[in-house]
């Protein structure tokens, strides 16, 4: 529902503007249907039973499921990455790390620390559940997503910064003319990286919801924190190829 | 607290240092950002005659580096069974065609 939403949404934003509200509607449904589950009672933490007898057999068909989910995702950003080095080598000019270039390095260098401290807290969640420990299950949970919210509000931060200091724009901008593709490429990666990481943060925060509802999660059900932290460590990859490429090469 | 099954003892002694050595979060994690300190410093480099193609070498192969250590340990994809390590191996090959289709 997810991936009929978007793609209806974005072919809207494409082609006829009154569809992507047809793409908003799928997108509501289909929350709302999750939401509905949810509140019947349905548990999306349960051990799901292995795959059957096959290529992938002895593999949790859910985890099976996100892994060919995250294949797609990294064919996505490639195509992002891919088309905006392609935009960059045919540039005329291309403001220089440290030297032009409007982008704020130390800031996002903190970000990416926190990313990847916020890595660390989710694994570490998983590892408490696995042993029965309540405890460091739930603080390592809240930490990773204080840290995930902390790391969008800096990249809201930077965004403002650029924007309206700095002029830079997604499109042409009068100001800057010769920062319209740098600016369109680097809204482009980091703008959906940042959509990425929002959506990781609303899943951690049903998991902290649901990590202080009694017996929810417990050491022989909790598939759905390592589901939810296999999305997050993957937008923290993401982000490990984006700070160099968008902000240091 | 109760969580309808009895927490697990804490590993000590060898037993922990064991578990430790096979699920290295904390070193890897120390490795990530010592990593990143690095990175940082690489957009540098110019001033002392390194050339730009070998910075951006650096910088790929840091971030090759620091990705394969978050999906081998973080996403625990080193104790899966082999057939789950070849899923998102193999549209790296396509992923790389991709990319050096649309550069060069």
């Amino acid at each position: 529902m997810l991936a009929l939403a978007g793609g209806v949404g974005f072919a809207g934003v494409i082609t006829y503007f009154p569809l992507s509200f047809v793409g908003v509607g799928i997108l509501i449904v289909g929350l709302a249907g999750w939401f509905l589950q949810d509140a019947r009672g349905v548990r999306f933490g349960e051990i799901t039973h292995p795959t059957e007898p096959g290529m992938f057999s002895g593999v949790s068909i859910r985890k099976l499921g996100m892994w060919f989910f995250l294949v797609s995702e990294i064919f996505f950003f490639s195509a992002i990455i891919g088309n905006s080095l392609a935009l960059r080598t045919r540039a005329p000019y291309w403001p220089a790390p440290g030297v032009d270039s409007p982008l704020n390095i130390p800031l996002t260098a903190v970000n990416t620390f926190i990313l990847i401290a916020s890595s660390f807290t989710m694994v570490q969640a998983l590892k408490g559940i696995e042993k029965g420990d309540l405890r460091h299950f739930r603080l390592a949970l809240l930490a990773t997503l204080l840290l995930g919210i902390t790391f969008v509000s800096i990249q809201v931060f930077e965004y403002n910064k650029l924007f309206f200091e700095e002029h830079l724009t997604p499109w042409m901008n009068p100001f800057r003319p010769d920062l319209a593709t740098f600016g369109t490429t680097f809204y482009m990666q980091t703008g959906f990286h940042g959509a990425h990481v929002m959506g990781g943060v609303i899943g951690l925060t049903y998991l902290n919801v649901k990590a202080w509802k009694k017996d929810w999660f417990t050491q022989q059900s909790h598939e759905g924190v390592e589901l939810v932290g296999l999305y997050w460590h993957f937008v923290d990859v993401v982000w490990i190829f984006l700070f160099p490429i968008v902000y240091l090469i | 607290m109760a969580t309808g099954t009895p927490a697990a003892e804490p590993l000590t002694g060898l037993a922990k240092v064991v578990e430790q050595v096979k699920k290295p979060y904390f070193a890897v994690f120390l490795v990530l950002a010592a990593v990143t300190v690095f990175e940082i410093q690489v957009p540098g480099f110019g001033a002392y005659g390194i050339p730009k193609t070998v910075q951006v070498t650096m910088l790929i192969a840091t971030a090759a580096a620091k990705a394969s250590l978050v999906v081998l340990y973080y996403m625990h994809l080193k104790y899966e069974p082999l057939v789950l390590r070849y899923v998102p191996l193999v549209p790296l090959g396509l992923v790389a065609i991709l990319i050096l289709a649309l550069v060069v």
